[in-house]
């Protein structure tokens, strides 16, 4: 299955009486599911929950050069500021799942606002550095800026939808 | 960040005193102008807001991220008591070697923009220039200013605002915020020292703004605490409100604020004392998110509370009046923002992730 930015990173299967032999079961029969969603702990509040578009706002940073105006030190200091909350965060998450607990909650945290910074990346881009987005283009920002716009949507669906993150967290504030 | 004992300690006894102490008559009371004066002895009692001091000074040389975490308490409780101004000004006097107060005390200039000078007046000094919304100036019994003396910075202390112009004012959250100005006023050679140990206007307007960061950390567990609590009372369509999804996912980003709101501030807590540049940054990333976030959860909590929330019986309206005047003191967070934007700008591109992750 070929995506909107014309990539291949999708398969449909099709299974039909497939024979699978005991020692190629990962963990216990009929646990599926519940296998799958505790390692979306480790998924949900990785590096990569935040620092996908990493390279972006470094080219945000270049573009601005090394004395911008005031407005544009505030659009990326702001950006700037939610980065660096977001790697405190994930790094205070790993601590918790070093130590065997299950931040379920805190990961779903971590998600729903490191997509909400990553869909935003894009938006300040077009407003601080206007430019017609092109995927081949050779210079680097123009081919990021058509890249980050086309796979902004899938941040907030991919590992849970946006709003199955703030169900989860709405459960563990003991509202479900 | 790991939570010390000590640290774990002092929160739960802060956080019983003020809830003791700091109830919502109390707070009503002193917007009213009237100094909770029972209240600031029980916390002086406690021996907090000097604690950072050293224990020749009076203090007890306590970590300074122990205070900050007593300050998230007092802004859960919306404490009408200068105690991160008294914290801050006990920091600055020691730095001098002046002598701090066993009462209220506060601190200034609290504007970048303001100014004041010390000339040399014989034996002794005269002070000049304006310090605008200094807080609890007129409750204070010492103020502790650093102006520009003749061969650089120094802490001056008064014992109240006698011999300056005062002109009343207070925040949203009816907060005493002072203007003081000064027109040659003459002080003794001992009321002015220089500063000593990394103590200057800058340093002072930092912590300022990390102390204002970590007040508003706790007035937003306090408003989501209240949002998420009231949510599972108020019945509407025969079930709670909680149980309706627009209302969960309201929650859920207001959760996701706080959470935000407390991470960033322990940046900048973990950053105190380290090089001054270094800590400027992180705590310009500390004002600038928790900022951001009392903006979109203040806006949260209220529609959540629906109009029970806006009234000034209930008390949610305590904790947003001060997310509403603590986010623009000590500078705002489009301000810190914008200093974020210039040191990762004059750093260069290729160096953006070491200076993200060097170490404080």
């Amino acid at each position: 299955m070929i995506d909107l930015l014309g990539e291949h990173h999708f398969n449909e299967i099709f299974l039909t009486d497939v024979f699978v032999p005991d020692w190629l079961l990962l963990g216990k029969e009929g646990n599926g599911w519940n296998q799958v969603t505790s390692e979306l702990a480790f998924e949900r509040s990785a590096p990569d929950r935040f620092l996908a578009l990493f390279q972006m706002l470094r080219e945000m940073v270049r573009l601005a050069g090394p004395s911008p105006d005031r407005a544009t030190a505030a659009a990326l200091g702001k950006l700037v500021a939610q980065l660096a909350t977001l790697r405190s965060m994930s790094l205070s998450i790993a601590g918790m799942l070093q130590e065997g607990l299950q931040p379920n909650t805190e990961s779903a945290v971590v998600k729903d606002l490191g997509t909400r910074y990553e869909q935003d990346i894009p938006v300040v881009a077009r407003q601080l550095f206007p430019t017609e987005p092109e995927l081949e283009a050779v210079e680097t920002y123009v081919s990021m800026i058509a890249r980050s716009t086309m796979s902004a949507p899938r941040l907030s669906i991919q590992g849970g939808t946006r709003e199955i993150l703030r169900g989860i967290i709405a459960r563990g504030l003991g509202l479900r | 960040m790991a939570i010390r004992d000590e640290t774990r300690m002092l929160l739960e006894s802060m956080n019983r005193l003020f809830e003791d102490k700091c109830t919502k008559q109390v707070v009503d009371a002193a917007e009213t102008g009237v100094f909770a004066t029972d209240l600031w002895t029980a916390v002086a009692e406690t021996g907090v807001p000097l604690a950072a001091l050293p224990e020749s000074a009076g203090g007890a040389d306590a970590e300074w991220s122990d205070l900050f975490a007593a300050l998230r308490v007092a802004g859960r409780y919306a404490a009408p008591i200068p105690l991160a101004e008294t914290m801050l000004a006990g920091w600055v006097a020691a730095a001098a070697g002046l002598d701090v107060s066993d009462g209220p005390m506060t601190v200034g200039p609290v504007r970048a923009s303001d100014r004041l000078t010390l000339t040399r007046d014989g034996n002794g000094w005269r002070l000049s220039g304006t310090a605008s919304r200094v807080p609890y100036a007129k409750a204070a019994s010492r103020l502790v200013l650093i102006a520009e003396g003749p061969s650089g910075e120094m802490a001056v202390a008064l014992d109240g605002i006698a011999g300056a112009t005062h002109t009343a004012g207070k925040n949203i959250a009816n907060e005493p915020r002072d203007t003081l100005g000064f027109d040659g006023l003459v002080l003794p050679a001992d009321a002015a020292a220089p500063l000593a140990g990394g103590v200057s206007r800058a340093a002072l307007y930092r912590r300022g703004a990390l102390a204002r960061a970590t007040m508003m950390s706790g007035a937003l567990e306090r408003a989501m605490d209240m949002a998420v609590s009231y949510a599972q009372e108020r019945q509407q369509f025969g079930r709670p409100i909680s149980k309706f999804q627009a209302v969960q996912q309201n929650l859920a980003v207001l959760a996701g604020q706080t959470a935000a709101a407390v991470a960033a501030s322990n940046v900048g807590i973990e950053a105190l004392g380290g090089d001054p540049e270094r800590e400027e940054f992180l705590i310009a990333i500390a004002k600038a998110r928790v900022g951001e976030a009392a903006t979109l959860a203040a806006e949260i909590a209220h529609q959540v509370h629906g109009a029970i929330g806006f009234t000034k019986e209930y008390a949610l309206q305590l904790a947003t009046r001060r997310l509403w005047s603590w986010r623009e003191e000590f500078g705002s967070d489009p301000e810190w923002a914008a200093k974020v934007g210039a040191y990762v700008c004059a750093r260069g591109a290729d160096a953006l992730w070491p200076t993200l992750t060097a170490a404080a």
